[in-house]
């Protein structure tokens, strides 16, 4: 019953799909000027027969309809069509800069939750302590901070003034040359071909991103999860727990966690889009090499063919990552039906 | 007879009603008053409004005034000998300009003149008037213009723009933004939400599977996809934003209207004769409003993060308008060197700002909604 529910959820995010394609396909046929005089417009070396060949090599000359479905059956097959600045494939671009912001991702990700989750459970078990309150004013503010400010103030705190962290970038240029490059993700890169050096300064470079963009997610699971592990620890079966003679740790971690889980997961789900929206201004932040930031160069070029595809992926990546995140839901509380 | 008598209780249910609104909106002030972070929120934001409206009456400069000579210039408590000098030199410059406008002077007398200092110049200026030669009006506002020329307390940008005045008028921006955006949504929102959850049906459907679409967009993406389709600028950034914001309206008044709609008040209305339209205005939105006031306050916050995130990707506003977002973008090629007041000050007041805003709106949240009251 609730493999067919998931299998019915997977489904639903197809026409979901279709309609984020002819969605960003249509935005981007409405934006005056033609891709053509994009490219070759100002170089002047270029004949007018030669642009009209040029228009048609891009199938521009066909109808609105015909462009449709093109687009959408290159989709399918993993084309995303041709840069119109760079000349190469966007799917290529995209395939170089992904493992980046797949890495900065985690990092927020990883960092979110490794601040949030003992703040959340702390707070809920010593209710209005100095820990609580002091806490849930940071996680306040953590809230109300757009992310590229904290990383601004971030990069003068601990990189100017201090000077312990770097400003910029993935990994020093010249380590990044030592490195191998199979799964793109620095970090797991470094481990497998034993690079220690490579290593540590990728994870320096990560510090900094990371915080800035996982800060928000930090702050709003912190006060998620206090919440419902306040509704919690007071339920009978926690009380119960407690009668019959189980250690308040116990209790806490192994029964009130799981249910408190519950709409945690939720609100991270949620949080993703944020992660991936703010993911693309924290890596202009840090000149992080990223997919985002080729989305913001190619909005200062005008290159409309790289904005399309980076769109798509990030609008992708959500739906997927949402998708993830239901299918977990069930698992978490098997009496939710999808 | 019949009729009057009519007029007359309805005459009293309207006073009725009116003296319960006003003991309502009593009760809601000194709850908000009551509610010490809500209340705070409630004072900084009336400061902000009130900096937004009078900005050009409490602006020490014109904001997109550049005083190249002033670039980069600290802010008062950390100013050296040399932007001192700097600092003097400028406002030397432009009293000299403003006196070779009002009299002429021969070239030689402005030479000495430049040289001199600036209490020196004055005390020289002074001899003009005793002479004669120049009003004794024209010397007051002379003087008064150098020192406004020197007065940036919170230093200036690259450009030589005055930081505090920048600061100020960006406030007008990012409220306009907030107001805007959060108003006209919420507009969209209630109206489409209401129909939606009242009527159900294909409408419902439509709109609902438009917004499971809208969704499948993280926010900002979905923003400047909007942008990069419209161009920059101020009403294009408003546009492109509401039009995903309404989504969360219309789903928090539709599923209230579900649950609404299912209660005896409703039948009542019914069977005494109200129609749809009443019942949706005068008898359902009354009684979730407050939701949607409350989601209207924490979006507001949520808004005017999105306009700074935009103009900091140069989308939104352009400078030399002043607007928080790209002003932290100017600032933060120099941030390198040690320049941090540039980006620091109009990031200040984002957060000051957004953090008003979700204050009052959690505030208004536990104030106004009843759910939470029972507990």
């Amino acid at each position: 019953m609730r493999l067919i529910k998931i299998l019915e959820r997977i489904l639903m995010t197809i026409p979901i799909m279709i309609g984020v394609a002819i969605l960003v396909f249509t935005a981007m046929r409405f934006i005056p000027g033609d891709p053509v005089d994009v490219m070759y417009g100002d170089s002047g070396f270029i004949t007018d027969a030669q642009l009209e060949q040029m228009r048609e090599e891009l199938k521009l000359d066909k109808p609105f309809h015909v462009q449709l479905y093109l687009f959408l059956s290159g989709l399918v097959r993993g084309d995303l069509g041709i840069s119109y600045t760079k000349h190469r494939p966007v799917w290529d671009l995209i395939k170089e800069r992904f493992p980046a912001t797949v890495e900065l991702a985690f990092g927020a990700l990883i960092f979110g939750l490794i601040i949030a989750i003992p703040i959340g459970i702390v707070s809920a078990v010593k209710q209005y302590s100095i820990v609580d309150r002091a806490s849930m004013a940071a996680a306040f503010v953590g809230i109300s901070i757009p992310g590229f400010i904290l990383g601004i103030m971030l990069i003068l705190i601990f990189s100017v003034t201090l000077k312990v962290l770097p400003t910029a970038g993935r990994i020093d240029p010249i380590l990044g040359l030592s490195l191998k490059n199979i799964t793109g993700l620095h970090i797991l890169d470094s481990i497998i071909t034993g690079n220690l050096p490579a290593l540590l300064d990728s994870i320096m470079h990560l510090i900094l991103p990371s915080i800035a963009l996982g800060a928000v997610l930090a702050a709003i699971v912190a006060r998620v999860l206090r919440s419902s592990m306040i509704e919690v620890l007071r339920a009978d079966y926690i009380t119960l727990a407690r009668a019959k003679g189980l250690r308040g740790f116990f209790v806490v971690t192994k029964h009130a966690l799981r249910n408190a889980l519950i709409p945690t997961v939720t609100v991270v789900g949620i949080q993703i889009g944020v992660l991936l929206g703010g993911n693309m201004i924290i890596e202009c932040v840090f000149a992080w090499p990223g997919m985002g930031r080729l989305a913001v160069d190619a909005i200062k070029e005008s290159d409309y063919s790289i904005i399309q595809g980076v769109v798509m992926i990030y609008a992708l990546t959500f739906v997927m990552a949402n998708l993830l995140v239901d299918i977990l839901y069930t698992f978490l509380n098997p009496k939710i039906e999808l | 007879m019949g009729e009057l008598s009519i007029t007359a209780s309805s005459m009293d249910l309207y006073k009725a009603k009116s003296r319960i609104l006003l003991s309502n909106l009593s009760s809601f002030l000194r709850e908000l008053v009551a509610h010490r972070s809500a209340f705070l929120g409630a004072v900084v934001i009336t400061i902000f409004v009130l900096a937004a409206i009078f900005a050009p009456q409490i602006t020490p400069h014109d904001p997109t005034k550049q005083r190249l000579q002033l670039s980069l210039l600290p802010p008062f408590w950390a100013r050296d000998e040399g932007d001192l000098a700097r600092l003097e030199k400028q406002a030397k410059r432009e009293v000299l300009k403003e006196l070779g406008e009002l009299i002429e002077i021969d070239k030689d007398y402005l030479t000495r003149l430049e040289v001199m200092s600036m209490q020196e110049m004055i005390a020289e200026l002074g001899k003009l008037t005793e002479q004669g030669r120049l009003d004794r009006k024209d010397l007051l506002s002379l003087k008064d213009l150098g020192k406004k020329v020197m007065v940036h307390p919170l230093g200036c940008d690259r450009m030589g723009m005055d930081l505090l005045s920048r600061v100020i008028y960006g406030t007008r921006i990012s409220l306009l933004i907030g107001i805007l955006v959060v108003g006209i949504s919420a507009f969209i929102g209630v109206v489409l939400g209401a129909i939606a959850g009242y009527y159900r049906g294909w409408f419902d459907n439509l709109i609902s599977r438009f917004c499971d679409l809208l969704l499948a967009f993280p926010y900002l993406i979905f923003a400047i996809l909007i942008m990069v389709m419209m161009g920059g600028g101020f009403m294009n950034m408003i546009f492109a934003l509401i039009f995903k914001a309404w989504v969360e309206f219309f789903r928090l008044v539709r599923g209230e209207f579900l649950s609404e709609k299912t209660k005896e008040y409703i039948d009542a209305a019914r069977v005494a004769g109200q129609n749809r339209f009443k019942i949706i205005v005068f008898e359902i939105l009354p009684n979730i409003i407050h939701s949607v006031i409350v989601l209207a306050t924490l979006r507001m916050g949520y808004m005017i993060i999105m306009e700074a995130s935009l103009s900091y990707l140069g989308l939104g506003v352009a400078p030399p308008t002043p607007a928080w977002g790209s002003m932290v973008y100017l600032g933060k090629q120099d941030i390198i060197t040690g320049i941090w007041w540039t980006v620091t000050f109009p990031g200040l007041a984002i957060l000051i700002l957004v953090l008003s805003i979700n204050l009052l709106g959690e505030g208004l949240h536990d104030i106004l909604d009843p759910r939470l009251k029972v507990n």
